[in-house]
């Protein structure tokens, strides 16, 4: 029982999180030299932990409520764009975490890229092909933000798997 | 599942895959830099062109209102030179935040309003006249 309601607490925590990340995102100034609307993706560090260490439905989850978020604070075509980005990072993260032996830094860029691509065909389908002239500037931007979530992920890990274990309780024998 | 913390940053054998992406990604970015600079500007909305303007024809900055999906009005600002988006109607303002636009291919899109600025190049003119 303790499990299940730590569990719970948990993901909520983790909702919290990369809500409070997608927030302070927006904050920042554009980055000068990079693509407008990009942005570093800080909260793909929640779903990264998420998908790789809680499962496939936890991390689908927090992409769904990352969406729910931006459709409520910045219209409908942020929502979409978080929606489709959020949930092809996080099923291609987990792939590569559950299925290959593939490090963080990678699993962040094949993340990002996976984000990035999404969030293109969404723009593509919306308006026409001219959106794909982001793509150079895009694909540049996915190494540098990919390997900054694998990065940051890397150092929290113990703090997030110590908190983890705390509110799941002691591991079963 | 706990497996997260057994792995590395970066791995050895990965090597290859990041070469081959920071190739890629330098290639494309070269390919946009030496495009040939923009000759004429269209304007899209929800995929069907509104306005052409070839920017030789222009003797200084010109200003035209678009009105997008939804109703949302986006100026945009064409000029010998090349084109921008001057203000957009959203809270985003991603397309304003594109800047100013010289060469072909080069596109600033306004995803709540369906507005396409883009730049054409030469090419497809001069395949007529000659």
């Amino acid at each position: 029982m303790k499990k299940k309601a730590g569990r719970v607490a948990l993901g909520g925590m983790l909702a919290a999180l990369a809500l409070a990340f997608s927030f302070l995102e927006g904050l920042l100034p554009p980055l000068p030299g990079m693509p407008p609307g990009a942005r570093l993706g800080l909260s793909n560090i929640v779903t990264m932990y998420a998908a790789g260490s809680l499962g496939l439905p936890w991390g689908l989850g927090l992409a769904l409520v990352k969406g729910g978020f931006a459709l409520l604070t910045r219209g409908l075509a942020a929502g979409t764009m978080s929606l489709c980005g959020g949930l092809a990072s996080t099923g291609c993260m987990w792939l590569l975490l559950k299925k290959t032996p593939a490090s963080l830094g990678l699993t962040g860029v094949c993340g990002a890229l996976a984000h990035n691509g999404a969030q293109l065909g969404a723009a593509v389908y919306l308006t026409s092909g001219a959106a794909l002239g982001y793509v150079p500037a895009l694909l540049i931007f996915s190494l540098f933000s990919g390997m900054l979530t694998g990065a940051v992920l890397k150092l929290t890990l113990p703090a997030l798997e110590r908190a983890a274990r705390w509110l799941e309780g002691p591991p079963k024998a | 599942m706990r497996d997260l913390a057994g792995r590395k940053l970066l791995a050895r054998r990965e090597l290859p895959v990041f070469l081959a992406l920071l190739l890629a990604a330098g290639g494309l970015l070269l390919w946009t830099r030496l495009a040939p600079s923009g000759s004429a500007a269209v304007v899209e909305v929800d995929g069907r062109e509104v306005l052409r303007q070839e920017l030789g024809r222009l003797a200084g900055p010109e200003e035209h209102a678009i009105t997008g999906a939804g109703g949302l009005r986006v100026t945009v600002e064409l000029s010998p030179r090349g084109a921008r988006v001057a203000d957009a109607g959203c809270p985003d303002k991603t397309c304003v935040r594109t800047g100013h636009l010289t060469r072909a291919g080069q596109s600033a899109v306004c995803l709540p309003g369906r507005v396409v600025l883009r730049l054409e190049g030469p090419g497809a003119a001069d395949a007529e006249t000659y």
